[in-house]
């Protein structure tokens, strides 16, 4: 006899269940997920990882940055299920912006995590065993670099380092920011002025607040002591300007040859696609890699799952099937990760023209995020963005000050008395390092979803009918039971790579022969639409869906127990194949 | 009817008896450029930018009145033999850099680099004998998606030497015919028109087999991506002889480079397939984001038309051929580099001569082919007697496609001028490229007074003015920024300016007079010099210098 519990006791249980709680895998690591690393100690935690798991990981050299750091590729693939090019592949990138820290650690938690779970946790043992991973921690070692050595803001070194003339005065980086402070960052820089527009707040001066322009009662206009006078720095070049030709200066993913547009319509583009180091080295690579069917580039910050387009004028590039593809694959992982939100690039963010997503979905058909890390929603943790008196006591009470330099008054050349401190290279976009670990587990847990959706295809069914004295209809049907068909709209639609093939290869020399053969536009139905040339090998330029099937019928003519051999192949899955005999005619 | 397209650029740029020897003609250009070297080696010099995708070396001769002064000094780039279609060009490239050695005179204060031959692939006599296509490069292929690449080319099936065009008479059901013999002049074709009646009958290909049996004639060709069409601005995504990626090819990312690093590059020539000066193109069509104009910056007209003019009166040429530039040398170089690029196809139909004396002439209203840029070359074929250039529709019997007549203007009839013409049009290059050097611009402080304020204080009014014909950068590189700035800097501190930009980034000058004012007012220490600088990347520093409120000095070049 079952008892009925009183509803609100049912529910303290449930709430009261280990539900989350789990001990973490041994492994022959152990790698601080709770800190930052350079751009030397990413690659000595590369070393550490490939001698850690030697039978899963490679490395390969892909070429080197503007400055000579090696641009290194992990390839983690399980050789006795198959080489890596015999199997769905997933892309995964991260720091293609220097700054933009966290995305390498992610990407090197990600390696560490799913060679840790290998032969322990079944489903990550399955998508090892399944597909292989292509990993490149940091696109842009120069910057990462350049951000941990130089005084540096969290904005700073977005760039790679070859050398550009930003503001084309004929010299080259010769106005970067200076610190004028001595903390090894770039605060913000106020100059004192009788008329300004800001005070510091009386209560606590580290605050500089607007003073309002509303006339007092007498008719007179109050003013602040200070106004902003940009980021810290002096005019080094005596051009009137300040900080306009830093180190660098350019943006490499917009570097992409999709929609690649110069500076003049899309800033930091480059001379030309793929003129820097970095992005020809990668695009190189990426090219002689067609099973490559997935792809996450990890930028931060702001909580984004981001798809392409970029530019309004190619939504039509992403057809309704590829659309359904990506949005069930993001609304997995925006419930994976609080406060994380799908967006489309062009439409939610901004206009991007040559972004790396971009020509991984919309040249090569690959399905494709920016997952930008990080969010300010974590800090409250209740959805809302904190306040600026919020975000002052989380500095204060959480972060016990790291974040942010004293304000100090200094001398400054052009501008008089300056004020010079506020947030440091630490205060936006990275998480604090206690949380560090977890939006590393959350986002590499997204990407295996992702990956884990890559397609698998499989015989679902093989029928055979007698059409005659020894003249059979063989229909078969090829299911894919993942997300991710084996050809995306947008490859079969420009003609992306090679069409999937279905080939049918007789044992004998004399049979069984196909005489027709196409494919069964509904398998319910009889009739078949046979292809004009080369009936034993269909090529299935659409390939088979995500989560469905195609069927497909040869006419042969075969005599009992020939047998052949029934082949199924593309670029972006793992070859099946089976092989049959014919039957005596009844 | 893209196809159709295809397959007709495809069989015009086929192997002709005219242009069966266009290899040699190449070798033989590419021989005189070196012997040019040879021959002035204080002036001239050969250096390889870069290989084809087929290993050879493309070329490039640098040009001054002194090599030893040459690195310093604006630069004019000539460009020929893009693709295979026009071996002429690399010809005439030749030439023009021949004239301009022997009148040295013409060379003075800049540098010329001539790239005779951009795309030698094309002109490899592989590519030229075996398969008769050579417009691109030597990129092996696979444009049927099956595997193989290059497996399936046109090939002359009717052992008349060339690779024509075939019409397939009486198509069956599943290819219907698209185009039929115009009734007015057989040889030609035309499309279909209902309201008069006219239904087609066949359906046209490039002279061919189906060598990999797949019911497809000619349809996988030799090599590879057209050169010309693999430069980034308005590049076609997916057109697979635009290359796999704009810059895609060693070739076009060789030239890439080579003009990148060289700013002091302000004006181009390219004899190609395309022609922006009898055809200036319409200055409406905008660039994908719709910012910038995809062609053409309305201001630039004037400047093209007498460019036009100029070239017109150097060469003579009255008529070219239409052209998409998509994805072009010359479209790039103007629209993302900022530079002055002319492009040319330096020939084209050639008046008819006139007829006999007491025939009569036809009928002004006499109807006319629908394909009347064919019956114009006819005209001028027929009249002039230009053997080979149009072959007859004779009948045979195709292996795959039954009946076919197979026929047409043979391959470079329409864009290879007879060999003839080509010291005259290499003439006429050097005539041409000797006025864009000779309209280098110059921009240079002028109208310079400089008077004392008060004690310390000095006011300076001046002009950057060029004087030259053409600009520093066309209107479309102003507005893009994409052209060498001219910089003007003072050389006192920042904190003695007290008016004015102690630098000054000014986006270019108009030609002709092109101006703009500069006003400084600056303190200095009595006897102290205020040296105003000019650069502009393509020349050497200009320094004008005023001490006490008086110009001592004006426009010294700098070391």
């Amino acid at each position: 006899m079952i008892r009925r519990l009183p509803a609100r006791v049912a529910i303290i249980g449930l709430l009261a269940l280990p539900c989350s709680g789990q001990q973490m895998i041994e492994g022959p690591t152990s790698i601080a997920w709770n800190r930052y690393y350079d751009a030397a100690e990413v690659d000595a935690l590369i070393d550490t990882l490939v001698r850690a798991y030697p039978s899963l990981l490679t490395i390969e050299t892909i070429g080197a940055s503007a400055q000579g750091r090696p641009l290194r590729v992990i390839t983690l693939n399980n050789a006795a299920t198959g080489a890596a090019n015999t199997k769905p592949a997933m892309w995964i990138d991260g720091n293609i912006h220097g700054n933009e820290l966290q995305a390498t650690e992610t990407v090197l938690y990600s390696i560490d995590a799913l060679c840790r779970a290998h032969g322990t946790l079944k489903p990550l043992t399955e998508l090892v065993d399944g597909c292989a991973f292509f990993f490149l921690p940091s696109m842009n070692p120069d910057g990462r670099a350049a951000w941990f050595s130089m005084q540096s803001s969290p904005h700073a070194f977005r760039t790679g380092l070859v050398p550009t003339d930003n503001d084309r005065d004929g010299a080259i980086d010769e106005d970067g920011p200076d610190d004028l402070d001595g903390d090894k960052s770039i605060g913000q820089m106020w100059r004192r002025d009788r008329f300004g527009t800001h005070r510091r707040n009386a209560r606590d001066p580290r605050v500089l607040e607007v003073v309002p322009r509303d006339p007092r009662p007498d008719g007179s206009i109050e003013y602040g002591d200070w106004s902003l006078a940009g980021s810290e720095g002096i005019d080094n070049d005596g051009d009137g300007q300040v900080n306009e030709d830093g180190p660098g200066g350019y943006d490499m993913n917009r570097n992409w040859p999709c929609d690649w547009q110069p500076d003049h319509i899309q800033g930091g583009a480059g001379d030309m696609p793929l003129s820097y180091p970095e992005t020809r080295a990668v695009a190189a690579w990426i090219l002689r890699h067609p099973n490559i069917a997935a792809a996450q580039s990890y930028h931060n910050a702001g909580g984004m799952i981001l798809r392409g387009p970029g530019a309004s004028y190619r939504d039509g590039d992403y057809a309704s099937a590829d659309r359904a593809v990506y949005d069930s694959i993001a609304a997995a992982g925006a419930e994976m990760m609080p406060y994380y939100t799908p967006m489309v690039i062009y439409k939610d963010l901004y206009t991007v023209h040559g972004g790396f997503v971009n020509w991984m979905a919309e040249s090569l058909g690959v399905i494709a995020f920016t997952d930008e890390l990080w969010s300010d929603r974590r800090i409250l943790q209740n959805g809302n963005d904190p306040s600026p008196e919020q975000m002052m006591r989380w500095r204060d009470r959480v972060l016990f000050g790291q974040t942010t330099t004293d304000w100090t008054e200094l001398p400054h050349p052009e501008f008089g008395t300056v004020l010079v401190g506020g947030p440091n290279k630490w205060s936006s976009r990275l998480p604090p390092p206690f949380m560090l670990e977890e939006e590393a587990h959350r986002n590499f847990a997204f990407t295996a979803f992702h990956a884990s959706q890559m397609p698998r295809v499989a015989f679902r069914s093989i029928e055979l009918k007698p059409l005659g004295s020894d003249t059979w209809a063989v229909t078969l049907e090829i299911a894919n039971d993942r997300r991710i068909p084996t050809r995306t709209a947008r490859a079969a639609a420009c003609s992306i790579g090679m069409p999937d093939t279905l080939t049918w290869t007789s044992a004998d020399s004399d049979g069984p022969t196909v005489v027709a053969a196409g494919p069964v536009p509904n398998r319910l139905e009889s009739a078949f639409n046979p292809v004009s040339a080369e009936p034993n090998c269909l090529r299935v330029n659409d390939g088979i869906p995500g989560l469905g099937a195609r069927t497909f019928r040869f006419l042969v003519r075969g005599s009992a127990g020939q047998r052949a051999t029934i082949r199924f192949a593309g670029e972006k899955f793992k070859a099946i194949q089976t092989e049959i005999a014919m039957p005596k005619a009844p | 009817m893209h196809t159709i397209c295809m397959l007709f650029a495809l069989a015009c740029g086929a192997s002709a008896p005219s242009t069966a020897r266009a290899d040699e003609a190449v070798t033989n250009a590419i021989a005189l450029a070196r012997q040019l070297v040879t021959a002035n080696p204080r002036s001239a010099e050969i250096m390889s930018i870069g290989a084809s995708r087929g290993g050879a070396s493309i070329e490039c001769l640098r040009i001054s009145r002194d090599l030893a002064l040459a690195a310093g000094q604006p630069a004019v780039l000539v460009v020929g033999g893009l693709d295979g279609s026009r071996p002429g060009s690399v010809t005439i490239a030749v030439e023009c850099a021949k004239r301009l050695l022997a009148d040295p005179d013409k060379l003075d204060g800049v540098t010329l680099f001539v790239i005779p031959c951009a795309n030698p692939d094309a002109f490899a006599p592989s590519a030229v004998r075996a398969n008769g296509l050579s417009l691109r490069n030597a990129r092996p292929t696979d444009e049927d998606r099956d595997g193989r690449t290059d497996e399936d080319a046109p090939c002359d099936i009717n052992g008349d030497g060339v690779i024509a065009m075939m019409r397939r008479i009486a198509p069956p059901a599943d290819a219907p015919p698209t185009h039929l013999p115009d009734p007015i002049d057989p040889r030609l074709m035309r499309t279909p028109d209902a309201a008069r009646n006219l239904r087609a009958t066949c359906t046209l290909h490039v002279e061919g087999l189906d060598k990999d049996g797949d019911r497809l004639v000619a349809e996988d060709s030799f090599g590879g991506v057209d050169v010309d069409r693999n430069f980034p601005h308005m590049w076609r995504e997916f057109d697979r002889t635009a290359g796999e990626m704009p810059l895609s090819e060693p070739e076009s990312l060789a030239l890439a480079r080579f003009i990148t690093d060289r700013p002091n590059i302000y004006a181009a020539l390219v004899l190609g397939r395309w022609d922006n000066l009898l055809r200036i193109p319409d200055h409406k069509p905008r660039e994908p984001s719709g910012r910038f104009p995809a062609f053409l910056e309305e201001a630039d007209r004037p400047l093209m038309e007498e460019l036009a003019r100029r070239w017109q009166s150097a060469s003579g040429q009255e008529r070219s051929a239409d052209c998409d530039p998509a994805g072009s040398l010359a479209l790039w170089m103007y629209a993302h580099r900022g530079i002055l690029a002319v492009a040319t196809q330096a020939w084209g139909c050639p008046d008819p001569p006139p007829l006999p004396e007491g025939t009569p002439a036809p009928p002004s209203d006499a109807p006319k082919p629908q394909d009347e840029d064919g019956a114009q070359w006819l005209l001028w074929i027929d009249r002039a007697s230009i053997a080979g250039a149009f072959i007859p529709w004779q009948a045979f019997n195709h292996p795959l496609l039954g009946p076919v007549e197979i026929g047409g203007f043979a391959p470079h009839a329409r864009s290879e001028p007879p060999a003839a013409e080509l010291p005259r049009l290499g003439s006429a290059a050097a005539d041409f490229t000797a006025q864009l050097i000779a309209g280098c611009p110059r921009p240079r402080l002028a109208n310079v007074r400089a008077r004392t304020l008060a004690p310390g204080l000095t006011d300076i009014e001046a002009e950057i003015v060029n004087e030259s014909w053409l600009p520093t950068a066309p209107a479309m590189g102003r507005n893009s920024r994409r052209a060498s700035p001219v910089v003007v800097s003072l050389s006192v501190p920042k904190a003695q300016v007290q008016s004015g930009q102690r630098v000054s980034v000014i986006d270019g000058i108009e030609g002709a007079g092109g101006r703009r004012p500069m006003h400084w007012i600056v303190q200095t220490a009595p006897g102290e010099p205020i040296h105003v600088d000019i650069r502009w990347r393509p020349q050497r520093t200009l320094r004008t210098t005023v001490i006490d409120g008086a110009v001592t000095a004006n426009n010294e070049v700098l070391p």
